[in-house]
């Protein structure tokens, strides 16, 4: 009767396993109950608690006659064999994106570019706190409010917390809509808040929307070479949803194949959420730092929107700098609320979606920036 | 004090200058890197916009000039018609 009770004996002998159940729990409940992020935070919630099962045959090894299991398969395959699927959502993230409102004023690609600043500043503290440089970049990726973006990076990167970073990476995505409001207040005084923007919603003719990814894909490839396959992938999808005969291929790539890569990348992401290396006081440090990251990027994006108004004649509601932080399209919906709670008639959401947008787009490029600057130091 | 503090986190090197150093330079780096991208991409994104404008304009132009002569044409049809009737 003794293999009844092994399972039993082996939690017995690492109770840490527990403790990642309950984090499974949290996860799960938070998705369910409360709907953060819930198609990847249910995956991760249920695999955290699969992959920490006694003997469990998922995450089995393949080496020295073990099974291969089918997570560590997938996590091998479809993660760190080729970053596959956190490319290839970002077709579907491309494909879902309009950049009609940054075409119509693309000085608010500067905004974008500003809410990154949480990324740099983040990584200095992680150096700082004692982290080495390659776990430290991966960090501070979690201020790009993008989970492909900081998969990839921290893969790339062979950061030894990829688990933590990923968990933490969509937590906080999920948290933008408690975090960002108050950060706002505290950077705005209530006349700022109240700035009026027109919104001259002039049609950006069809050429200007195909020739954009191509244009993005260049430049950003000229400057940043690591950054292509994030932001090739991102501007395949956005082309294929705009030249217009590829209109299925479009509706697959928002829905059904995004569907598809989520639901797979949720339950292997789980694979770095084994007790042994998740359950540490680093893991706690990593979710301080990404709380900072967060912060600092929505402080950057005020500022900025607050600097280019000394040298604009047309002012900008510095709210929509928080936007510039890529978690999309939630950052922009979080600018248009608290908009409305200081004036109900001042509708910010179609400015703030050019700002969300273009952070999209940086955030990719900061990503490859990185991994160009720190891996061959690695 | 704070490296006593930290160095209870086993796996952390606390205060290393030149990781910190390293990071800094990554500040400056990579914030210059991602505002001169976005700047190349607005600068073209605002060319092309200003072609592709110009290009619709002249477009519309040779249209209606071509519409005019068409009318002018079928209007001076019309009048040697009605001069031969």
């Amino acid at each position: 009767m003794d293999f009844l009770l092994q399972g039993f004996k082996e939690i017995a002998n690492d109770p840490k396993m527990i403790a990642m159940w309950i984090i499974g729990g949290i996860l799960i409940y938070l998705a369910i109950k409360k709907d953060m992020e819930p198609a990847l935070l249910l995956p991760m919630g249920f695999g955290a608690i699969l992959v920490n099962l006694p003997l469990s045959p998922v995450i089995g090894s393949g080496a020295n006659g073990e099974h291969l299991g089918i997570i560590t398969s997938l996590f091998k395959v479809g993660i760190e064999a080729s970053e596959a699927m956190p490319l290839l959502l970002f077709i579907g993230i491309g494909a879902m994106i309009d950049f009609g409102p940054l075409l119509t004023n693309p000085k608010l690609f500067i905004l974008g570019g500003a809410a990154q600043l949480g990324i740099f500043v983040t990584i200095i503290l992680a150096a700082m706190i004692g982290f080495p440089l390659n776990d430290a970049a991966s960090i501070g990726i979690i201020g790009a409010a993008d989970g492909p973006t900081a998969i990839l990076v921290a893969m790339q990167l062979m950061s030894n917390f990829v688990g933590p970073i990923m968990v933490v990476a969509y937590s906080y995505m999920a948290l933008v809509p408690i975090v960002q409001p108050a950060v706002m207040k505290l950077c705005t005084t209530k006349k700022e808040r109240r700035i009026r923007m027109k919104y001259n919603a002039k049609s950006v003719p069809k050429l200007m929307r195909i020739l954009f990814p191509i244009i993005v894909t260049v430049v950003s490839g000229l400057i940043a070479p690591d950054s292509l396959s994030l932001v090739g992938m991102l501007m395949f999808g956005n082309l294929l949803r705009e030249c217009g005969v590829l209109g299925s291929l479009s509706e697959t790539a928002q829905t059904t194949f995004s569907n598809i890569i989520t639901l797979l990348l949720g339950i292997t992401i789980s694979f770095q959420m084994q007790a042994d290396a998740f359950l540490s006081i680093e893991t706690l440090i990593i979710m301080a730092l990404g709380l900072f990251a967060f912060v600092f990027d929505t402080v950057g994006g005020v500022m900025c929107a607050k600097l280019m108004n000394l040298f604009s004649k047309e002012k900008i509601n510095p709210l929509i700098g928080a936007a510039g932080i890529s978690a999309f399209p939630m950052a922009a919906r979080v600018v248009e609320k608290v908009g409305i709670k200081e004036d109900p008639s001042n509708h910010l959401l179609m400015h703030a979606v050019g700002a969300n947008v273009s952070g999209q787009i940086a955030s990719a490029i900061v990503g490859g920036l990185i991994i160009g600057i720190i891996l061959p130091l690695v | 004090m704070l490296n006593t503090l930290l160095s209870v986190f086993k796996n952390l090197d606390p205060m290393n200058w030149n990781t910190i150093k390293h990071a800094l330079t990554f500040l400056w780096q990579g914030l210059l890197a991602i505002f001169v991208t976005i700047a190349l991409i607005i600068i073209v994104v605002k060319l092309t916009a200003l072609c592709i404008d110009k290009a619709q304009k002249f477009s519309k132009e040779r249209q209606e000039r071509i519409d005019a002569a068409k009318a002018e044409a079928i209007a001076k049809a019309e009048q040697e018609n009605t001069q031969a009737e």
